[in-house]
């Protein structure tokens, strides 16, 4: 059963963008009527943002400068705290999960970041078997002993994104281009059923960002896996998504494809942001 | 509304150049105070360097070197150098969970977890070594032992705290990866802040020994182990010549301790600036 507001959001997807019929009836992902707020603001970042995603789905999430796009993909794998509302991830509701439970969650959710975050003083390998830390015993993963299967899937990944010949390599040896795809292997050796993408490509020249885009999408959708991308580059986002959902101020303007965006509509997800929330 | 902020903004800053002058004059008033409450007389300084020239030579001149060659007295400076080295690793390897659990940003257990590590760190830094021993000596009686227990908590206190402030100061953004890939707070530590403070332990571990090891050679003192107590058994029957001797050797193997870390210190910083240059 869906509340009146999912069934408001879901009218936005259009037939001919839309996921399958089966995968619409059990959306991967169901946000609803999410709020946050940080400790002394005095207002909220989100208020009541509300979408689904279905399974396989690659939606980007574009948005000013302070409109909430972070902060909505860290509240859906719980690294900011919703003050209010619902995220489901399948038949888990998210934000009711505590502990181990949380955790376990979380390894459903690969999360690639706009600075890489990636363990600088590691090897290229090291940072993707970190990828799959959670499921590992601490001290096996901190000894590097992993199985021989295992790495060797991670240096398939390594080799699917052109950095096979990196795997010895320490990270900070690198470009910000590799780092970004050393994240993404990161990411997708989780085997996550969702990825959350945060603006992968500003902090980089435009060419390598398109690169990155292309291989983000691609390699979504040989896993399988549904994305959230937030992208600050519209460009990237016209090319690259599929169904676009814009924030303005902490609230959905827009939700649907593209196309259905003009340019007075883009102007007004862009310009009108609130100067104090910058 | 801009004049407004601008008028504020000026009037915050009178207010704090006015702080300034007033902490500075506190800072003199405070100064002076100090001076007349100890009664300090400034000119008996003048004579200070020529009476201690006069009590080295005629008391502490030619030293002892033979009692240092003894071998029960080379024996108690072997026993320093091991109560100094087992409360070192004793000492490091408790600050780095203790310091972990502290944390602010880092600690996995925020609540009474973090506040008992603080106390307990701030505690251990508190008392002086020297008060520690007497404490245990007063419970384990005399030995080795109440020294190395002594030098532990000076080592946690004295690390605990430098460890605390590294680990305050990590970049959150690996440790922000490793909580999204669903790690445990284990794993958080050992991928997300650990690799981050490495090297800075490893320098501080150092540091660390340097200032353990310089208490170890004077807790037996109070009768906790190491060559210490042949220092207050000369002092006390007043055979200057061999406290000389003993002094000369203390400082000696503390001057060799350091320059042996400063080395490692190089070495550790040689390499991290390396790769650093080398990106």
């Amino acid at each position: 059963m869906f509340e009146s507001s999912d069934m408001a959001q879901l009218r936005f997807v259009p037939a001919r963008h839309a996921a399958p019929a089966a995968a619409l009836a059990e959306p991967l992902l169901q946000v609803e009527n999410l709020r946050v707020r940080y400790p002394g603001a005095p207002e909220d970042v989100l208020r009541g943002v509300g979408f689904t995603l279905a399974p396989r789905e690659f939606v980007a999430v574009i948005g000013a400068s302070g409109s909430g796009k972070s902060t909505l993909l860290r509240a859906i794998n719980r690294l900011v705290e919703p003050s209010a509302g619902s995220v489901r991830l399948g038949d888990i509701e998210v934000t009711a999960l505590q502990g181990g439970a949380l955790r376990r969650c979380r390894r459903r959710m690969g999360m690639i970041f706009q600075e890489f975050n990636l363990i600088e003083r590691y090897r290229v390998l090291d940072n993707v078997l970190l990828g799959r830390v959670g499921s590992q015993q601490a001290l096996r993963a901190l000894f590097s002993i992993y199985p021989a299967t295992m790495i060797a899937e991670a240096a398939a990944l390594l080799d699917r994104v052109g950095l096979g010949a990196f795997l010895d390599q320490r990270v900070d040896a690198l470009s910000g281009g590799q780092r970004q795809r050393v994240g993404i292997c990161r990411a997708l050796f989780q085997a996550p059923e969702l990825l959350l993408v945060d603006e992968p490509t500003s902090s980089l020249d435009p060419r390598i960002a398109n690169d990155i885009m292309a291989q983000i999408r691609d390699l979504a959708q040989e896993s399988g896996v549904a994305a959230l991308c937030n992208i600050h580059d519209v460009a990237l986002a016209r090319q690259f998504a599929s169904r676009v959902i814009a924030l303005r101020d902490g609230i959905i303007v827009h939700d649907g494809p593209f196309d259905e965006l003009d340019e007075a509509a883009l102007g007004g997800i862009y310009a009108a942001t609130d100067r104090s929330r910058l | 509304m801009s004049s407004t902020n601008t008028l504020m903004v000026l009037q915050k800053r009178r207010r704090r150049s006015l702080l300034r002058f007033l902490l500075l004059l506190a800072l003199g008033a405070g100064l002076w105070l100090t001076l007349q409450y100890l009664n300090v007389r400034l000119e008996r300084f003048a004579t200070l360097f020529d009476r201690l020239g006069t009590l080295l030579a005629t008391r502490y001149y030619p030293p002892d070197f033979e009692y240092i060659m003894r071998p029960r007295f080379l024996q108690s400076v072997l026993e320093t150098i091991h109560m100094a080295l087992l409360a070192t690793l004793a000492g490091l390897l408790l600050a780095i969970p203790l310091a972990w659990l502290a944390a602010f940003n880092a600690s996995p257990l925020p609540g009474v977890g973090k506040s008992a590590a603080r106390v307990f760190i701030t505690g251990a830094r508190a008392i002086h070594e020297m008060i520690w021993a007497i404490v245990f000596i007063m419970v384990l009686g005399f030995g080795v032992l109440p020294g190395v227990l002594a030098l532990t908590l000076g080592c946690i206190g004295f690390a605990g705290k430098l460890f605390v402030e590294e680990i305050e100061s990590i970049d959150d953004a690996p440790v922000e990866a490793m909580r999204a890939a669903g790690a445990g707070p284990l794993a958080v530590f050992f991928f997300g802040v650990l690799p981050q403070v490495r090297t800075a332990f490893i320098g501080i571990g150092i540091y660390t020994w340097d200032v353990v090891f310089r208490s170890a050679t004077v807790v037996g003192f109070f009768g906790a182990g190491g060559m210490g107590w042949y220092l207050r058994r000369t002092a006390d029957q007043l055979q200057s010549d061999r406290v000389a001797a003993i002094i000369l050797l203390i400082a000696a193997l503390v001057v060799i301790s350091e320059v042996i870390s400063h080395h490692a210190r190089t070495a550790l910083e040689g390499r991290t600036g390396q790769r650093v240059l080398a990106r």
